[in-house]
């Protein structure tokens, strides 16, 4: 290492300087302009995360806000050359330092996984697409799914209930398909039931819808098979028509 | 492949990216991006960049390699850029001269560095670096500063000494300058005469802010002054052809202002550079 002790230490105060507001240089700087530097840096990680969660940002107090986002930046070191990618460290950052109860908003880390995932699925690098046919038997070919997508299991609605009227006192266990559409790269999500989750995931494992029927019966007692493979036959008619589906397996 | 040497080009934008490629308006020479903001990067706006790429040739202006940092090269990182550079037939890839990332983190803006003899011998070891693992000359920008920290040098020698030391290429920005000029109450014309003009590689310019009756931020949000094109103006005389990149980054005015300022400096260009280069080819 070339450089001496003393200018990477001055250089270190600097950086720290501009994560936590705590000036601990004298002379080394022109102290009348050196919090140009502060309210820069701090701008950007703040307005990466006012974007990346516009719902958690409206439905916080500013002063709540301002802790977290000045507290995450402060504390936790970003790894991600890519500011981007920011709002996924901030997430998990929630989840490591139990936000949810600090703040007592038992949806904040639903929320926030909801908000970065919409995010992370619109940006995640392409996905090789599988071949597939267009036409096939519903019941016992193998359906080929879009890879590019993610079922998030969470206990609050937050995909569907703005925060303010979710029912803390009612946690339940909500699926969401979240998706990006192939063609135009937009991002769908969809309110999906457990049995639906389960199927996708089985279809993952190259089994029929038939199949899945079969060994979902022991979960979930269907009293007519027949029936219940008929709904998740519409069910994945559907998602072709939404492009989640692709087609069936080569 | 068609040069871009003495020609215009403009720093490619989300936020325009629909626009500009659905319009005829906006018509630069060639663009430049940040890699960062692209790496990594699918779906619709990998669609948008792809398309955007086939039609104007490319440059990269990096923005986390943090060439002034105490911390590591990051090498995963240069990995895929060396590959995106590749991938993209990337003209000329440069980066700023200050650190972006310290005691392992990421800051993700661009603070300044010491001027001092221990930074630049760092600095000039780290750019070899770089260009060795890249392959290709890399050039390196003077920032824009609000405050010298710890100086013990004059800004001129301290970027003369790493561009020389390094042998790399100097992306010379002539707004930085008239801000750094202005802030710390120097003449631009003599700090340009100062540079290792030779190996000046690129140039960009842009708009500022004067925030304080003593101090002006480069912001990238403001129509370039007409002191920024007379500074700019004075530097195409005394340097070689090379690529010009406007820099706007945000308050995006019309296209057809835009593509007013590249006029301008287009034609500035070609008042300059033209004739000269045409009588010596």
């Amino acid at each position: 290492m070339l450089l001496q002790t003393n200018t990477k230490k001055i250089q270190s105060k600097l950086a720290d300087y501009c994560r936590t507001g705590e000036l601990t240089l004298t002379t080394e700087v022109n102290q009348k302009h050196v919090h140009h530097y502060r309210r820069l840096v701090y701008n950007i990680i703040d307005d990466m995360l006012q974007s990346a969660f516009p719902i958690f940002y409206e439905y916080a107090d500013t002063e709540i806000w301002d802790e977290i986002v000045n507290t995450f930046f402060s504390t936790h070191a970003c790894q991600t050359p890519h500011v981007w990618k920011v709002p996924g460290e901030f997430y998990q950052y929630a989840c490591d330092k139990n936000l949810k109860e600090k703040y007592n908003i038992p949806f904040l880390e639903d929320l926030l996984l909801f908000e970065w995932i919409e995010l992370d699925i619109h940006t995640m690098k392409d996905e090789e697409f599988p071949a597939y046919k267009t036409k096939g038997n519903w019941s016992s070919d193998v359906l080929v799914v879009n890879p590019e997508y993610r079922i998030l299991s969470v206990k609050y609605p937050v995909h569907t209930t703005a925060p303010i009227n979710i029912d803390v006192s009612a946690p339940g266990q909500y699926f969401i398909l979240i998706y990006r559409e192939p063609k135009k790269g937009s991002v769908q999500f969809l309110d999906i039931s457990i049995l639906y989750a389960l199927t996708i995931e089985k279809i993952e494992e190259e089994k029929t819808l038939s199949e899945i029927v079969g060994e979902l019966q022991t979960i979930f007692s269907f009293p007519d098979k027949a029936f219940a493979l008929e709904q998740i036959i519409n069910f994945c008619k559907d998602l072709q028509q939404k492009d989640f589906v692709l087609g069936f397996k080569k | 492949m068609k040069s871009i040497q003495g020609k215009t080009g403009i720093g490619f934008r989300k936020d325009f990216a629909e626009e500009f490629l659905n319009e005829n308006i906006l018509q630069p020479n060639f663009i430049e991006v940040a890699p960062e903001n692209w790496i990594d990067m699918g779906g619709y706006w990998k669609k948008i960049f792809d398309k955007v790429t086939e039609q104007y040739p490319l440059t990269c202006h990096g923005l986390s390699l943090s060439i002034g940092s105490p911390d590591e090269l990051d090498w995963d990182f240069l990995k895929k850029l060396k590959l995106f550079l590749k991938q993209y037939k990337v003209r000329i890839y440069s980066e700023h001269l200050s650190y972006a990332k310290c005691d392992n983190a990421h800051l993700y803006d661009l603070l300044p560095i010491p001027f001092r003899e221990d930074a630049v011998n760092h600095i000039v070891e780290r750019i070899k670096n770089v260009q060795d693992f890249l392959e290709q000359k890399i050039a390196i920008e003077n920032v824009s500063y609000y405050t010298t920290v710890a100086a013990e040098m004059d800004e001129p020698t301290f970027i003369s000494n790493i561009v020389n030391g390094a042998d790399c290429n100097l992306l010379l920005d002539v707004n930085n300058v008239y801000v750094n000029a202005f802030n710390h109450k120097y003449d631009a014309k003599e700090f340009i005469k100062k540079l290792p003009l030779d190996k000046v590689a690129y140039i960009h310019i842009a708009g500022h802010l004067q925030v304080e009756e003593d101090l002006i931020i480069d912001t990238h949000g403001e129509n370039i002054i007409d002191p920024v094109f007379d500074l700019f103006d004075y530097t195409t005389r005394l340097i070689k052809p090379v690529p010009v990149l406007l820099e706007r980054d945000f308050n995006f005015p019309e296209f057809d202002e835009l593509q007013g300022e590249l006029n301008r400096l287009q034609k500035i260009c070609n008042n300059v550079w033209t004739p000269k280069h045409a009588a010596t080819n």
